[in-house]
């Protein structure tokens, strides 16, 4: 336990079983899935109605990839457009996007387009992105074709799945390949908002802290 | 002496062969002549008697003293405790004799209840027969006595078979067993069917004793299953309160080495909000130990008052060891001070590392949190940056409740950005 709060605190201290903390968020269409894919994927469960989501929800998740534990804090935006203005906060720092468009819907796929074009010009550079055709269960209602999906992902460098958070099919794969690409140095990881970037030493927000301190 | 070849007849001496001519002179003969073997046989007895009384003396004196050596020797080896000698397992041997019975027990009882439920399927006006198709009934012509209470049976006292087996019986020993109960026992296998019987409740079917024990052995065993013992559930209680602790001391540990390094990732009222909880699940599996402790043993089960005993002294090691020896969190002085030093250098803060916490290599793997979703429906009128911070609040609070400070922190951040963003908007507008 020593080992791995060293790590967290000290670079040149680094040992075996490393922890990464990479912000994800999601964004598509309203009604595509996002916030299903996210409970399948933190809690294993899958409501058939559920509610739609206001502003950002938060969750987050632990996985291990051999001896590194990554852990995703995942905000869950709104596609309701009245909350469009909230995305750019949740991507400004995240390391890693999943754009989730719906397979039973070709309007939804043109909202994920203009997601990604979104983030490939206003996101961090390498930010790592995923493409989510959820309602695989659905298939015999696709008026998205895979391959037609596929090649889109494979021009803009996205990784690509076809999901269904109903069947839980490629729910867990999907944050899986996005936790390999990542990268697991330490300097990367600390752009956004993870805890390595958050050493103070001048007080900008210090006097608040002493102030809570002494309640 | 006589030829072999002739066969000889008349009153012939067993010894020397001579015929005597009359059964008088043979007497004669016999007394005069042989009179000394006979003596000679006799005599023999007499030694061999004498010999076998001596022997058998001889026994007796050799076995008593035999005894009182055996008897000397092991009272001079009490005091000199001898080494134990090899010793065999035979719990393998036993466990496979107990798995054959229980096996066959097993089947019988399976057998028995694939047929209840077959026989509860049955009904209408020919149901006697359906019965007998199901189970063949033994043929009562030679048997002329009950097999269990041994009466015999006449025009008063009439044969009966058991519908389960096909054994005879009379009606003092057989036994009913309710369709409500039948059915009960079957359940799991026939949960479709339940209904349709209901208006034959007062229905029974007659099965015999044998039968009857072993359907109350199956229900005696089904509910010991689902009953578990007090101790059983203190204890599973207590490993539950012990998990939540070690994850809340690695919590702990990396929040104190965060703080004492100068760090301003962790506040310091969350840091001891977890001191206290974990001193308070402390003191939880304290108390829960003492209850299994002081729980009343069984006077069947003697080693459980060692197993309640061990319970209780492990969990004190264990309070002992890993919590008590929690460095305390710093004071708000001492951390100024750290905060300060820190500027030039941070050197040897780790001495301040717990050494009680250091087994711990495994990486536990933290499931996944989220609170609660908001559920505002007439929340549609305000900005969704207002909005979204009160969310992020609710959010921080469940967070800060379910001792989850590194969402915490990542919270904040996001509420810090949202009220920059805020600012921000109402600065332009």
């Amino acid at each position: 336990m020593a080992n791995r709060s060293g790590t967290a605190q000290r670079p040149n201290g680094q040992s075996q079983g490393k922890i990464c903390q990479f912000k994800l968020v999601l964004l598509g269409e309203s009604a595509v899935g996002k916030s299903s894919l996210v409970l399948r994927f933190v809690k294993g469960q899958f409501h058939e109605y559920q509610e739609s989501t206001i502003g950002a929800a938060f969750l987050t998740q632990t996985i291990c990839l051999d001896d590194t534990t990554v852990k995703f804090e995942i905000w869950d935006t709104a596609g309701q457009e009245r909350y469009h203005s909230l995305a750019p906060m949740y991507y400004r720092g995240a390391q890693a996007a999943i754009v989730v468009y719906d397979i039973t819907n070709q309007d939804t796929f043109g909202r994920a387009k203009t997601w990604v074009k979104e983030l490939q010009r206003q996101a961090s550079p390498n930010i790592v992105i995923a493409l989510a055709g959820n309602k695989q269960d659905l298939a015999n209602k696709r008026m998205v074709e895979y391959e037609e999906a596929q090649t889109y992902a494979e021009e803009n460098g996205l990784l690509f799945m076809e999901t269904s958070a109903k069947t839980a099919m490629n729910v867990n794969d999907i944050f899986l390949a996005i936790a390999k690409k990542l990268p697991k140095n330490e300097q990367n990881t600390g752009q956004g908002g993870s805890v390595q970037g958050r050493r103070l030493t001048e007080g900008n927000t210090e006097p608040k802290t002493g102030a809570n301190c002494c309640k | 002496m006589a030829e072999c070849s002739e066969i000889q007849e008349g009153f012939l001496c067993p010894i020397c062969h001579k015929d005597m001519r009359s059964p008088s002179n043979l007497l004669n003969h016999f007394q005069d002549q042989h009179s000394e073997d006979q003596e000679f046989l006799k005599s023999l007895k007499g030694i061999y008697g004498k010999a076998k009384k001596k022997i058998l003396k001889l026994d007796d004196q050799e076995l008593q003293t035999f005894k009182e050596l055996t008897q000397e020797k092991f009272y001079l080896d009490s005091s000199d405790p001898q080494e134990p000698g090899p010793s065999q397992r035979h719990t393998n041997y036993f466990k496979e004799i107990r798995r054959e019975r229980l096996d066959h027990r097993t089947t019988e009882t399976n057998k028995l209840i694939i047929r209840l439920d077959r026989l509860l399927r049955t009904y209408g006006s020919d149901r006697k027969q359906q019965e007998q198709e199901l189970v063949v009934w033994l043929d009562g012509s030679t048997v002329t006595r009950c097999p269990s209470c041994a009466a015999s049976f006449n025009i008063a006292r009439r044969q009966h078979h058991c519908r389960l087996c096909g054994t005879i019986m009379c009606n003092n020993c057989s036994h009913f067993l309710p369709f409500e109960a039948a059915h009960a026992i079957v359940a799991p296998l026939n949960n479709v069917s339940d209904r349709e019987y209901l208006s034959k409740d007062s229905d029974t079917l007659r099965i015999c004793s044998h039968c009857l024990d072993m359907l109350e052995c199956r229900r005696k065993a089904q509910i010991d299953q689902m009953v578990k013992p007090t101790i059983w559930q203190l204890y599973s209680l207590l490993q539950g309160n012990k998990k939540q602790i070690q994850s809340s001391v690695e919590l702990y540990n990396k929040m104190f080495n965060s703080l004492t390094s100068g760090e301003t990732t962790f506040l310091l009222q969350d840091v001891q909000a977890l001191r206290s909880l974990i001193a308070e699940k402390a003191q939880m599996i304290d108390t829960l130990s003492k209850k299994i402790a002081t729980e009343m043993v069984d006077s069947n089960t003697p080693k459980a008052a060692v197993v309640q005993s061990n319970i209780r002294k492990s969990t004190s090691n264990y309070i002992k060891d890993s919590l008590l020896t929690l460095p305390a969190p710093p004071s708000v002085a001492e951390l100024e001070k750290i905060r300060q030093k820190l500027s030039l250098s941070f050197k040897e803060d780790s001495g301040a590392y717990p050494a009680g916490a250091q087994p711990v290599q495994t990486v536990t793997v933290t499931t996944g949190w989220s609170p609660a979703p908001a559920k505002e429906a007439e929340a549609s009128e305000e900005h969704p940056l207002i909005e979204q911070m009160r969310i992020v609040k609710n959010y921080i609070d469940q967070a800060r409740k379910a001792h989850r400070f590194e969402e915490v922190v990542s919270l904040e951040e996001n509420l810090r950005m949202l009220q920059d963003s805020y600012r921000q908007l109402q600065a332009t507008s």
